[in-house]
């Protein structure tokens, strides 16, 4: 049992972030303060915050750390275009517009547009029936039923 | 396990994990989370998790298998999580006075003594905020009155109200008002004229009365009873609705003082007795007379997740008998947990509703990114002022 702990760590394999991530995981129980000893190398000192600390067990936790934190950032650098990707398109995304009511039906206007497209078509079959003179059908194949025979109401 | 994972093609999504007691906790960005055991989490990481297992198949479902994400869900998930970053500031707090009549131990809010001059806001500043408030870009905002209390300034208030409603209708958006209120100003027309106006009303209630008396000191009598009196008045007006204008159910909020912390069953019966159906254990903010009071009324984190802890319990056990009457924070939580939802509490998200989400327009006209801004700055400190 100590009351302070001093672990130095290797910056070329734990980057500072990584060792400011693992030290900091520890900071319930524990006072930490990170050094920067030099270009490779940093020293983390631990102090509880009450009462004495088991030195072995933290540095053993700290060493968990250690390899969560690489482990983490692993995983977050390898995602980071998929993760940037998935939340471009929930901030792009638009509101799925409401959708259109059921037709109960023709509008009156909707009728209207109808029945005159109907008469101009009517009108085109008619002249192109009866032109040339009218002789382009002497059988009057083209003629429908009521032109010919008149409508059955009529009889 | 790092090098190991970085030799296989990584299958892993993007996720933050906790490990305790030998179990994992696995969480990601879009809410979906997942418990495992340690050595299942181990094998995951290492590619001998079978793909054909439950457990695989779980983690695919909630998002965390690189190769089998469900871009759609995902997506949807984390635009209803975060909806509030697309609708503009929805809440406004108009401080309307600093004067108040009580001396709370933990006042936090910079009241002042009920005849200080100076600290009222003006017609004409309360004109304006309503103006501001009315300019943000969501189709429905809230106006909410705090103090002090916010009944020393009754005139203005009265008028904010009737100008707020009229800027509703000329605007079309919605408009809630709510009122924070600890009743001892309170009198028949003035109740009258904010139920008329649908203005929801919400008091301070911090147990039973030695205690709520102890934590909120009232010079002009007592205080509890007062509290109790207007609230078993609005909520008849609640219960008895004509359903012309809607009358909201009147809320408390519970402030946890040292004194409070052995008191946790004492406390929710109280909720109880009274109807109220939801109750918010909400700790101290060492900000104002709190601050000072600190080692009278004060208490560490852990003392007050103790307390929490040892209320959250008994509330469930309530709950089990039948008795409906829900803890804020864990309704709140599940809601974010299970429904990938937002609650819409503005502390609790992230990033915090400073701006984006409330804004507070203090007595003189300043404006702060929220009402704990405000507080700040009534220290000294104006870092959260934004206009």
């Amino acid at each position: 049992m100590t009351n302070i702990l001093k672990i130095s760590a290797d910056l070329k394999k734990y980057p500072l972030g990584i060792v400011r991530y693992a030290s900091y995981a520890l900071s319930g129980n524990l006072f930490v303060f990170i050094r920067k000893i030099s270009a490779s190398k940093a020293e983390i000192s631990f102090s509880p915050k009450k009462g004495k600390m088991d030195a072995k067990m933290v540095s053993a936790d700290f060493k968990k750390n250690l390899e969560d934190e690489t482990l983490r950032d692993f995983i977050w650098e390898a995602n980071k275009k998929l993760r940037e990707f998935l939340i471009l398109k929930a901030i792009t995304a638009q509101e799925r517009a409401p959708e259109p009511e059921k037709a109960e039906g023709l509008t009156p206007e909707q009728e209207k547009e109808l029945e005159k497209l109907i008469a101009e078509v009517e009108e085109e079959i008619k002249k192109e029936s009866s032109g040339a003179g009218g002789g382009g059908d002497p059988l009057k194949i083209k003629q429908t039923w009521e032109e010919k025979y008149g409508d059955e109401s009529e009889k | 396990m790092a090098m190991k994972a970085k030799n296989k093609e990584l299958k892993v999504a993007s996720m933050q994990w906790r490990k305790r007691g030998g179990e994992v906790l696995v969480t990601n960005d879009f809410g979906y989370h997942l418990r495992m055991k340690e050595s299942e989490f181990k094998n995951w990481l290492s590619g001998r998790l079978s793909e054909s297992s439950p457990l695989y198949e779980k983690l695919a479902r909630g998002g965390f298998v690189g190769d089998r994400l469900d871009f759609e869900d995902l997506a949807s998930k984390w635009r209803k999580r975060n909806s509030f970053l697309f609708s503009g500031t929805g809440l406004h707090i108009f401080v309307v006075t600093l004067k108040c009549n009580h001396k709370c131990l933990y006042c936090q809010s910079g009241a002042v003594g009920e005849k200080s001059g100076k600290t009222d806001m003006s017609w004409s500043v309360a004109k304006k905020s309503v103006d501001t408030a009315f300019q943000s870009p969501r189709s429905s905002i809230t106006i909410e009155f705090q103090g002090g209390e916010p009944l020393c300034n009754w005139e203005v208030l009265k008028k904010t109200v009737e100008y707020s409603r009229k800027r509703e209708k000329e605007t079309g958006k919605t408009l809630k008002l709510a009122l924070v209120s600890n009743f001892s100003l309170m009198d028949e027309a003035r109740a009258s004229f904010l139920l008329q106006n649908r203005v929801s009303i919400c008091t301070s209630l911090d147990g039973p009365a030695s205690l709520h008396n102890k934590n909120r000191i009232f010079s002009g009598g007592n205080s509890h009873a007062l509290t109790l009196k207007w609230l078993k008045y609005f909520s008849d007006r609640h219960d008895n609705q004509d359903g012309k204008i809607p009358v909201y159910k009147t809320s408390a909020l519970l402030t946890v003082s040292r004194y409070s912390l052995e008191r946790h069953k004492e406390i929710a019966d109280e909720y109880v007795k009274l109807g109220l159906e939801n109750i918010f254990l909400r700790p101290l903010s060492p900000i104002g007379y709190a601050r000072r009071l600190w080692s009278e009324v004060g208490y560490s984190a852990e003392e007050f997740l103790a307390f929490y802890s040892r209320s959250l319990k008994y509330i469930l056990e309530l709950n089990k008998k039948g008795v409906k009457l829900r803890e804020k924070t864990a309704q709140m939580l599940c809601q974010k947990i299970f429904n990938f939802e937002d609650p819409g509490f503005l502390d609790l998200r992230c990033p915090c509703g400073a701006s984006v989400g409330q804004l507070a327009y203090n007595y003189d006209g300043a404006v702060y990114t929220c009402d704990e801004g405000r507080m700040v700055g009534w220290e000294g400190d104006d870092f959260f002022k934004v206009g």
